[in-house]
């Protein structure tokens, strides 16, 4: 148990640099959650003093926060100054199972949606910025050859053939002018914290290789909601916009690359 | 003539790969029927776009094979997603190039950590692609806590050279090697803390790890240069020490300034004590296969495609002056 209980102990510290200080202040007082041999104790005890604690903090901090800040870019950018605290406390849950990019994004999103809920994120347009770069991020993963050749043999609908939304395309709702959020945030900015509200649905898709957003008109947004109470009213006819965009396939079809690709 | 021709031509590679070694290695004897590669390149996001223009860059590839699927954990069923966008790479490289595995995710030296299905996805990925060799870090990544919990270090975090560390790295290097399909080399640790007390140094950990579990070495001598920089000690009385023959691959890298010390960030250019290093060892590593330079994409656009190139040519040179006799 003894190395194991040192490795959990080194982890423990790299990842907490306020843990480190502790250690410096009163050893006792922090090695005692550990099951450590004196040998042990020691180096842990040499080791919060070295110039080489702080470098793994830091690098500890900076192959955490590359995930979060790559993939949900737009989404930290406007949390503005909250970011840097807001990180602290999602890293406060100690729940880092693992390295892998898309479950520590999706843990952040998590967490942050619970933040905006809680009424504890300022910026008010970090919500539907985060949905959509999750939107993005769903599609970047997706299986998209397979999924375009299951879906190229698949019947064209007619008209009123009840549809599912195309699985290379997303939904994403925003509470502001979605022209004018996504332009200012891809300059890296925010625009004015009074940019007034206005309700706006867009799909975004990659079935033609290239990322392609279409705002819905309201009909087709009527059809969307409806849909979503199980009505199945998604059809070419009643969302036209979705149609002529090639985002419609026929229901009642098993995709296989789905299957193996949740 | 290149030393990618020449080891085209020897035979030993097609890509059906029915010439690729397929037992886990015993001994140096039994490695040393592999073929020497030359020089080749550590796959980020931005060498595909450098292979597909200039194919004769690089003799081999390495790739991680864990950056070309999502690991969703275990338990999830299924639990590793490929993705497409990067598998294309792979497929179009695995016709045109031999390639060598570098996992980070074995996690070699946990005290409490395996994982089956992983190693299971590695072999896998092994039959279908033939890396020529697998290698991993002489690090952990990952603990398991008393209560099972998991949780991931963030980095790689080095061992103290110590006889119970040794042993139980071993054990799992011994483990690993008849499930893997092709030699296992283990990687030298960049370590930015160092341990009071240990057993033994760096090198007789390491020839002591070759002799008990059959590996060989991948020499990263990056990691050294960026080990003896921080830490004060000389590189070259480190590799006087260290067991040469057991080493089958080298990786060279730029790093630089970071949070007061010396980083192995793969930053750009090789510094120059590298080159020194590398120069220095060829004549005495007779079972080197391939002197692999990597670099982080992100750095990419502060040396360009011509650094990159420039830093080939001058591991090629090296590689040619030793080797192409």
């Amino acid at each position: 148990m003894s190395v194991a209980s040192f490795q959990q102990a080194l982890c423990d510290l790299i990842a907490s640099p306020r843990l480190c200080l502790a250690l410096r202040a009163n050893p006792e007082a922090v090695l005692v959650n550990y099951e450590l041999s004196a040998r042990e104790r020691t180096r842990l005890t040499e080791v919060v003093r070295q110039r080489g604690m702080s470098t793994n903090c830091t690098l500890y901090r900076s192959n955490r926060v590359t995930p979060i800040y790559t993939l949900l870019n737009y989404t930290c950018r406007s949390l503005g100054d909250q970011f840097g605290p807001l990180l602290d406390q999602f890293w406060d849950a100690k729940d880092y199972q693992d390295g892998q990019f898309q479950s520590e994004v999706e843990r952040f999103a998590a967490f942050l949606r619970q933040r905006i809920a809680d009424g504890a994120v300022s910026s008010p347009f970090a919500a539907e910025l985060l949905e959509f770069e999750l939107a993005l991020n769903a599609l970047e993963f997706a299986p998209r050859k397979g999924l375009l050749l299951e879906i190229a043999s698949l019947p064209p609908p007619e008209p009123d053939t009840p549809c599912r939304l195309h699985p290379l395309a997303r939904i994403s709702r925003f509470r502001h002018d979605p022209a004018v959020l996504l332009a200012a945030a891809a300059r890296g900015v925010m625009p004015a914290l009074d940019l007034p509200q206005q309700d706006a649905v867009i799909v975004v898709s990659v079935v033609d290789s290239a990322l392609d957003i279409v705002q819905l008109p309201a009909q087709d947004c009527r059809a969307l909601a409806e849909d979503a109470g199980a009505i199945q009213s998604l059809t070419p006819r009643r969302a036209p916009t979705l149609a002529n965009a090639r985002l419609l396939v026929p229901r009642g079809y098993a995709l296989s690359s789905l299957l193996c690709h949740p | 003539m290149s030393s990618r021709s020449n080891s085209k031509n020897s035979g030993w590679w097609s890509p059906t790969g029915t010439a690729v070694a397929g037992s886990a290695l015993s001994s140096m004897r039994e490695f040393a029927a592999t073929p020497a590669l030359g020089v080749g390149i550590l796959h980020n996001p931005v060498v595909p776009g450098l292979l597909t223009s200039d194919p004769g860059l690089v003799d081999y590839v390495s790739i991680m094979p864990d950056m070309f699927w999502t690991d969703r954990g275990p338990g999830a069923n299924p639990r590793f997603v490929k993705l497409d966008s990067w598998i294309e790479f792979l497929d179009w490289a695995s016709i045109r190039f031999p390639l060598v595995a570098h996992s980070i995710g074995l996690s070699l030296g946990s005290a409490e950590f395996s994982d089956d299905t992983y190693v299971e996805q590695l072999a896998g990925w092994h039959r279908r692609y033939r890396f020529l060799w697998h290698s991993d870090h002489l690090s952990f990544a990952q603990v398991r806590s008393a209560s099972g919990q998991e949780q991931h270090a963030g980095m790689a975090v080095p061992l103290p050279f110590d006889f119970d560390v040794l042993e139980g790295v071993t054990a799992r290097v011994k483990a690993l090697c008849p499930r893997i399909p092709s030699p296992f080399l283990v990687e030298n640790a960049v370590a930015y803390l160092s341990f009071c007390d240990q057993d033994m140094t760096e090198p007789k950990f390491l020839n002591a790890l070759v002799r008990d579990s059959g590996c060989a070495l991948l020499l990263d001598l990056h990691n050294l240069y960026t080990n003896a920089r921080n830490h004060g000690f000389d590189a070259a009385g480190f590799l006087r020490e260290l067991d040469l023959d057991a080493v089958v691959e080298v990786h060279v890298a730029g790093g630089g300034e970071f949070a007061g010390m010396y980083t192995d960030s793969h930053a750009g250019p090789c510094p120059e004590p590298v080159w020194s290093l590398l120069e220095a060892i060829m004549p005495q590593t007779p079972n080197l296969k391939g002197v692999t330079f990597e670099f982080h994409d992100s750095y990419f656009p502060t040396f360009g495609a011509e650094g990159v190139r420039a830093q080939l040519e001058r591991a090629r040179a090296i590689w040619c002056r030793y080797r192409s006799q």
